[in-house]
């Protein structure tokens, strides 16, 4: 028997041995999709589910982690996901509509852990000269845009850095679309990464190229070669940030301000699923920053992508967001939907997100 | 960072120290780079264009340090030469030194001044506005984008470059000789071509080879390590020419005690 069969029928019969029958079935004799995932969550109602899903990543391939994961979900969110696909109710713009959350799931999805995280960083420790990041634990929903904030130096650009793996924590595990970025190598990292966007605290437009070479950038390492479409997609992202005619332009000769909106343009081109932006609006004046802030979010809700931003400006930030993380010395101290932000009695969120002077930092 | 507590053994371990991260940064960028050549994963275009910026623009100042040098050996050798009525031996004296030593070596120098401390300083400014970063989120191997196509364009280029630069100075040596000392060409180049070997060419041909490596290395070792800002920038580009000029040297020694 070749080794491969070998290790899979010794998993199986271990998972008889501890889960129950009826679930054994359906995992071992239909191929794996989301109904049958449907009856393992209705079904596995025990603390060996998690070491089941682990099963299921390492004896079926094409089952992803984040496949896998979803075998772990509550059995009630299988129900309420079914009743909205049989009402045909299951569709983000519908639960927008219907005021039932912006996060991709219900109002208190993530609390209950529903609806599926783009991101789970879980635990995570990494230190420079001295710890930058500690115990921090955080999950980001499908289509949830997370506003990011605290003091300076508080871990915020350190913590998007780890989300779009350019840093490794020494410590805990991130995961993005369920892969655990940490463990990946570059190759799988790379594949992650395609469908992340980024915007850079310095805008990171490369200098020796133009405006229109900047955007298109990301395409056409992505593979696309068709150059009408390009210049198309190109112009369209210029429109959208307001600096149409820019093509030709070099980021030396532009303002912050520009710098940032292009900035802005190349993150957003490839319509990517997971957006991080680190301070999209610094520097610009108040106009800006909240025409800036706008147009993420539009982007955002027409995308549907799931967005971290970090922001010193509160104010703005908070009109956009639907969930929000306040972190302090490293440490996430605050973690819930906006309004609950700016309700807050944490002193330090208090203090922070109406900019009071007497508290205590 | 020094304090003025720390001791003479404090500052020396903190030297090695350094020195030693170094030339380990080097050492492992070198081994990344490696194995990014099995199989070959280069950028073409930006090959192309470190090939026509680092080699076509640097032809100029080559040929103008090339000339003079030829030019510079023939007036410290006119001395002995007129003295000792050995003007048969100018050529063969040139060309030794110019092949073997003086051509690889103040070419290399030349090229890590102009081409080793721009790669540093683009590379820096690119590490502290985050262009690096970028790159990697945009799923792009900065190594296989940005250092590999430079690495092998310094090393290719400097290579050609003292190609030229032996041939210019060669030539200015010619010259000066006729003009200074009444050498004949003729003179000049039946010495040199009866006494030099082709070993004495390739020998600095090798050495140029490995010039250009530690140029290439120690100028995108510094320029991807940087921190600090602009500031930080500055202090890398310090850091490589000092590098490259310490590394070409020992290279040299290394290579000639290896080579002779």
């Amino acid at each position: 028997m070749e080794p491969a069969k070998r290790h899979s029928v010794a998993s199986e019969q271990r998972w008889t041995q501890t889960v129950p029958s009826a679930a054994v079935s359906v995992l071992m004799h239909t191929p794996w999709s989301g109904q049958s995932a449907l009856v393992v969550q209705a079904t596995v109602q025990s603390p060996i589910c998690r070491p089941v899903s682990r099963l299921l990543k390492s004896t079926h391939r094409g089952v992803t982690s984040a496949q896998a994961d979803d075998a772990w979900q509550e059995p009630y969110a299988v129900s309420l996901r079914a009743l909205h696909a049989a009402r045909g109710t299951n569709t983000r713009s519908h639960r927008r509509d219907m005021g039932e959350d912006r996060c991709g799931g219900y109002t208190d999805a993530p609390r209950h852990g529903i609806v599926r995280s783009m991101i789970e960083v879980t635990n995570v420790w990494k230190r420079f000269a001295a710890p930058v990041l500690r115990d921090v634990t955080l999950r980001v929903p499908q289509g949830c845009l997370y506003g990011l904030i605290g003091p300076g130096a508080a871990g915020k650009s350190v913590l998007l850095k780890c989300l779009a793996g350019l840093l490794r924590p020494e410590r805990g595990s991130v995961r993005v679309f369920g892969e655990a970025i940490e463990s990946l190598d570059e190759v799988s990292l790379q594949a992650v990464r395609n469908r992340v966007g980024m915007l850079f605290q310095n805008n990171a437009l490369f200098d020796h190229l133009t405006v229109a070479e900047n955007i298109a950038f990301p395409l056409r390492r992505r593979g696309v070669t068709d150059e009408a479409e390009i210049a198309e997609r190109v112009a369209d992202r210029l429109r959208a940030v307001s600096l149409p005619g820019f093509e030709q332009r070099l980021p030396g000769g532009l303002s912050g301000g520009q710098k940032k909106r292009v900035g802005v343009a190349r993150a957003t081109v490839t319509r990517a699923d997971v957006v991080l932006y680190d301070e999209p609006a610094a520097g610009l004046d108040p106009v800006t920053s909240q025409k800036i802030f706008d147009l993420l979010r539009r982007e955002q809700q027409e995308a549907g992508a799931t967005v971290v931003m970090v922001s010193s400006d509160i104010d703005r930030l908070l009109t956009v967001t639907d969930r929000v993380g306040m972190m302090l010395d490293g440490a996430l101290i605050f973690d819930g939907t906006t309004a609950e932000a700016q309700g807050s009695l944490h002193p330090v969120v208090k203090q922070f997100v109406h900019g009071e002077v007497d508290g205590p930092l | 960072m020094a304090t003025e507590e720390e001791g003479p053994a404090a500052q020396t371990g903190r030297a090695v120290l350094s020195l030693a991260t170094d030339v380990g940064g080097a050492a492992v960028l070198a081994a990344r780079l490696a194995r990014r050549m099995v199989p070959p994963r280069l950028d073409g275009p930006e090959l192309w264009r470190n090939l026509y910026r680092m080699g076509v623009r640097s032809l100029p100042i080559v040929g103008v340090t090339a000339l003079f040098t030829g030019g510079i050996m023939v007036i410290q050798a006119g001395v002995l030469i007129r003295r000792f009525g050995a003007e048969g031996l100018l050529g063969w004296g040139a060309g030794f030194t110019t092949l073997r030593e003086v051509g690889p070596i103040l070419i290399a120098l030349m090229f890590s001044g102009r081409v080793g401390a721009n790669n540093t300083a683009e590379l820096a400014t690119m590490t502290v506005t985050e262009q690096i970063d970028a790159l990697e989120t945009l799923a792009i191997d900065p190594l296989s984008y940005l250092i590999l196509p430079r690495v092998l364009s310094m090393v290719v280029m400097l290579f050609v470059l003292t190609v030229y630069g032996d041939v210019l100075a060669l030539l200015g040596a010619a010259f000066m000789g006729d003009a200074l000392l009444g050498v004949s060409t003729a003179t000049f180049w039946n010495g040199l071509l009866d006494a030099i070997r082709v070993w004495d060419l390739a020998t600095g041909l090798i050495k140029s080879a490995l010039f250009g490596g530690v140029i290439a290395l120690s100028s995108s070792h510094y320029g991807l390590s940087v921190s600090g800002g602009a500031p930080g920038v500055g202090r890398a580009v310090n850091a490589s020419v000092v590098a490259s000029a310490t590394g070409i040297f020992v290279c040299d020694y290394l290579a000639t005690y290896i080579l002779q």
